[in-house]
């Protein structure tokens, strides 16, 4: 009787924390992207989403990972040709996604990211092109959630570029990136601790704030 | 936190290696359909523990990398094991031929950007113009065509997404240069090859050139352009999977003949009036449909001065018009077939009245291709395909005063067939080899042409291409419609490559040789008579071409330097002797220069041409096309100017220098009272071209605008 109510105790103690092994495994990942510092780091969190999108087959989020810790190993390559054999990695997760999840914001946002980094290989031949479909991607990104942090900072950072190409006022961009930042704050308050959605991109914006105030 | 039940661990460690024997860190290991895994380290090395039993695979992945699997059996010891993984065949590593080729596109193995023979100052945006800048053309000033290394203009064939174009160059007036009818704002891939072309293509005896149109535009937008010679309005309309694009333009020349000076008689200067409409939209995963509609009517009228001992002045009518539909489908079929298929039909009329003699003359044709490919292995890729060449052709000629009446015609069909194979023997060595079979219904024969090209990685940058093939071509409407059952011409390619590519500077030198047989000639004193034709005519063409560009060096400067020997003969047409051609110099040079400079947020360049003189036959000599015009030299210049991201001011001039460039002299018929030839050089009707333009773009995001296409 003892052995059996013991038993009980610890199963029931088990159920409680037992998360399911895709959370766990998904946690694990976010643990590795929140702490990475270099491109190895960030291939190490891309590999662990990669195997768990591998399974998943009807979930978006882990493809997405595995696409965002790709393309932040992307944006650290050295060579052009690198940088774009990288992206083209990145793309077939956002292709994959797009299969599954037609309109997801955070999605979108990362696929403007994407054509914002493929700019940066060939500014001269790529950047009216690029730039026009990493805008629209963007504003596709923003009409499904209008104050995205995300979103808003990488408008900021495509209009800021823009504006220094043409010699005009770059306030706008800036302001922008003002707003995304008052929204990363805003949105850090109310996640939960074990939530899974994305909320990545704060140190950028308050990097480009830096640039803002030259 | 596990439950606390027993279960087997089986640890699994070992060190990820390239076949080079290097280490590879931030590779993917992991048992296949499982989260258990982890990544290599720095050093390679990798170990995770599984609670997988008995049958598992083990998987190892790395960008550009074929995947690695393992079979293997866990029982609960640990396993240490070494994986190597092979680089993939496609990618950054692969050798492409380059040889013959000139290719412009996203690709790596591009020399030109769509954007570089945009750009190019003195082209004026004109395709054959931009590509006149490159090795192994020819500069002929007054003809405004491609002429490829010692071939005729229509030597060149051009293709749009894979199908043939007839009569790709507008109407103009006799030594008045033409312009393409395809504006290159169409396209996003070219591929300009100066021979040893892929068996894919045929019907083009010196050179292919081979346009890609652009894929679905994913920005909504409107574009205005008024030019000192016209207007134009363009609008694309993009949704997620289509988009739809259309432009109207008009042209009208009367106003620029009124403010520059022309050396024509013009009665009416060319006007154009044209449209196009383009299609696209994504089927399914992997496919993609395109068409492409265009059509255009020209005229002009002028009166000319026919140099003759009793002169009065004819008055010329051109009338053109043209119409060119288009569709193209590819697809996957399976991860190891794809498809290739596309119908085009090009209609063309053209009128001219010589006074109140009247010419009609009509082109029509149809092309229908199919192309698989197949992945059959790693390292070999397959082509093949077949297709039908449709050609039916009629000019009537009326003469006003007897009324004589003459018509000439023919209906041509072509059927085709070829295979090519694509194979990567190593890294450093790919052999592209194939061969076409073509049946010809006016020639009732049957023909095959092989054709073989190589690549071999010499060092990091560098490689060293061959090229050989035979090619063929029917012969020019022209002549095609006095006697229908001639052969086809024919020519076959030696072609030798070496090209350096290292960050953005490119040398190129390649060496060539053609020989042609089969030409067509024909007695110049009888020209309407089928007896007087035959195939008894041949030629060679041999030479180097030299190429240097560098968009690395200086910042914001790109530039690039070509040059080309040629030495040839033919004994052609109305050759009396084997000869070189009046299109033909033994030495073209250009460099061509351009600079973004950012605070005055303009775009310059310049382009310098040089051609030494031209054969032309002076009827007071003994020796046929003996003598040699001057040499040929230009110096233009463009500028584009960013007033705001929406609009573009654009300004070009040609010819800065003021040189008289004499393309040839012409003769009268009959001597003079002194029994001597009189001669009039040939040259272009104004000393320079002027272009200024406003080019505005309205769209939702305002760094869309027409600067790519300037």
């Amino acid at each position: 009787m003892k052995n059996l109510l013991f038993f009980i105790g610890i199963s029931a103690l088990a159920a409680l924390s037992f998360t399911d092994p895709y959370t766990q495994a998904m946690m694990k990942g976010k643990d590795l992207l929140e702490q990475a510092q270099d491109q190895q780091d960030f291939r190490a969190a891309s590999n662990q989403f990669a195997r768990i999108a591998e399974r998943e087959h009807d979930k978006w989020l882990p493809a997405y990972y595995a696409g965002y810790a790709m393309t932040m190993v992307a944006a650290m390559e050295a060579t052009p040709e690198a940088k774009d054999e990288v992206l083209d990695h990145v793309q077939t997760y956002l292709d994959k996604i797009a299969s599954i999840e037609h309109n997801e914001c955070e999605a979108l946002a990362l696929q403007g990211f994407v054509y914002m980094l493929r700019i940066s290989v060939d500014p001269a031949t790529r950047g009216p092109e690029y730039s026009a479909m990493s805008a629209a991607s963007l504003q596709k990104a923003k009409s499904l959630d209008e104050n995205n942090p995300r979103v808003l900072h990488l408008l900021a950072q495509l209009s800021f570029g823009s504006a220094q190409f043409f010699g005009s006022d770059t306030s706008e961009a800036c302001q922008l990136n003002d707003l995304s930042l008052e929204e990363f704050i805003s949105r850090a308050k109310e996640v939960e601790d074990e939530s899974l959605d994305p909320n990545w991109g704060q140190n950028m914006a308050q990097a480009f704030k830096a640039q803002c105030e030259n | 936190m596990n439950i606390l039940i027993a279960m087997p661990q089986t640890t699994i460690c070992g060190t990820v290696w390239d076949e080079q024997k290097s280490t590879i860190a931030g590779a993917n290991i992991y048992l296949e359909g499982t989260y258990d895994g982890s990544s290599s380290e720095a050093d390679g090395t990798f170990c995770f523990s599984t609670t997988y039993t008995d049958s598992v695979v083990l998987v190892g992945s790395f960008i550009g990398f074929n995947q690695y699997r393992q079979e293997m059996v866990l029982q609960g010891d640990s396993v240490k094991i070494e994986i190597t993984l092979v680089q993939s065949a496609s990618g950054l590593n692969t050798v492409v031929i380059s040889a013959g080729s000139f290719e412009a596109g996203t690709g790596k193995s591009e020399v030109l950007r769509p954007l570089d023979i945009v750009t190019t100052a003195g082209a004026t945006a004109d395709i054959a113009a931009a590509l006149n800048t490159l090795p192994g053309t020819q500069i002929v000033g007054e003809e405004g065509r491609l002429f490829v290394r010692g071939g005729d203009g229509y030597e060149t064939t051009t293709f749009i997404d894979g199908m043939l174009v007839k009569e790709s160059y507008d109407l103009s007036a006799p030594n008045v240069p033409t312009r393409s009818r395809f504006s290159p704002f169409m396209f996003s891939g070219t591929q300009f090859s100066t021979g040893g072309y892929s068996a894919e293509y045929g019907q083009g005896l010196s050179s292919a050139l081979i346009l890609n149109t652009k894929e679905v535009a994913t920005e909504t937008r409107s574009d205005f352009s008024f030019i000192s010679v016209g207007l134009e309005a363009a609008h694309t309309q993009g949704w997620e999977k289509a988009s739809l694009a259309g432009k109207l333009g008009y042209f009208n020349l009367d106003p620029y003949y009124n403010i520059i000076r022309q050396d024509i008689d013009w009665t009416d200067p060319p006007t154009t009036l044209d449209g196009n409409l383009a299609f696209r939209q994504k089927v399914g995963a992997h496919g993609m449909f395109k068409s492409y509609g265009k059509f255009s009517r020209s005229s002009l009228a002028f009166n000319q001065d026919p140099f003759t001992l009793s002169p009065a002045l004819i008055h010329m009518r051109l009338q053109d018009q043209y119409g060119h539909l288009n569709a193209s489908y590819k697809d996957l079929l399976s991860d190891k077939w794809t498809i290739r298929t596309g119908v085009s039909y090009t209609y063309a009329q053209d009128d001219i009245k010589i006074d109140n003699d009247a010419v009609r003359e009509h082109t029509r044709g149809w092309h229908g291709k199919v192309v698989f490919g197949h992945q059959y292995s790693d390292r070999i890729f397959l082509r093949m395909g077949g297709e039908i060449i449709t050609s039916s052709h009629d000019q009537d000629f009326v003469e006003s005063e007897t009324g004589f009446r003459n018509r000439f015609a023919f209906s041509e069909r072509i059927l085709s067939t070829f295979i090519e194979t694509e194979w990567n023997l190593s890294r450093e060595l790919v052999a592209r080899l194939g061969g076409r079979i073509e049946y010809n219904n006016l020639q009732q024969r049957i023909s095959a042409d092989p054709r073989l090209s190589m690549a071999l990685r010499t060092g990091e940058d560098s490689q060293l291409s061959l090229a050989y093939g035979h090619f063929r071509q029917s012969a020019p409407a022209d002549l095609l419609r006095i006697a229908q059952d001639l052969r086809s011409e024919k020519a076959t390619h030696y072609i030798l490559n070496y090209q350096w590519m290292r960050d953005r500077r490119t040398f190129r030198v390649e060496a060539y040789w053609k020989n042609y047989q089969q030409l067509i000639s024909f007695d110049p004193v009888l020209p309407y008579v089928r007896e007087s034709y035959s195939n008894e005519g041949d030629g060679y063409a041999r030479g180097i071409d030299l190429f240097y560009r560098d968009a690395e060096s200086f910042r914001n400067i790109d530039f690039w330097i070509s040059y080309g020997y040629l030495d040839t003969e033919r004994a052609y047409r109305d050759f009396p002797v084997s000869a070189s051609p009046t299109f033909t110099s033994k030495h073209n040079f250009s460099v061509v220069y351009k600079q973004f400079i950012n605070s005055l947020r303009s775009q310059i360049g310049f382009t310098y041409s040089y051609a030494s003189g031209r054969p032309y036959h002076d009827p007071n000599t003994l020796q046929f096309n003996g003598k040699r015009t001057p040499s040929y030299q230009d110096l233009s210049a463009n500028v584009s100017y960013l007033a705001t991201s929406q609009i573009i001011v654009y300004l070009s001039i040609s010819n800065i220098l003021n040189r008289e460039n004499i393309f040839g002299y012409q003769y009268q018929t009959e001597p003079n009272s002194q029994g001597i030839y009189e001669g009039k050089p040939i040259t272009l009707p104004a000393p320079r071209f002027l272009l200024a333009g406003v080019f505005v773009t309205l769209s939702k995001s305002k760094s869309v605008n027409q600067l790519p296409h300037l």
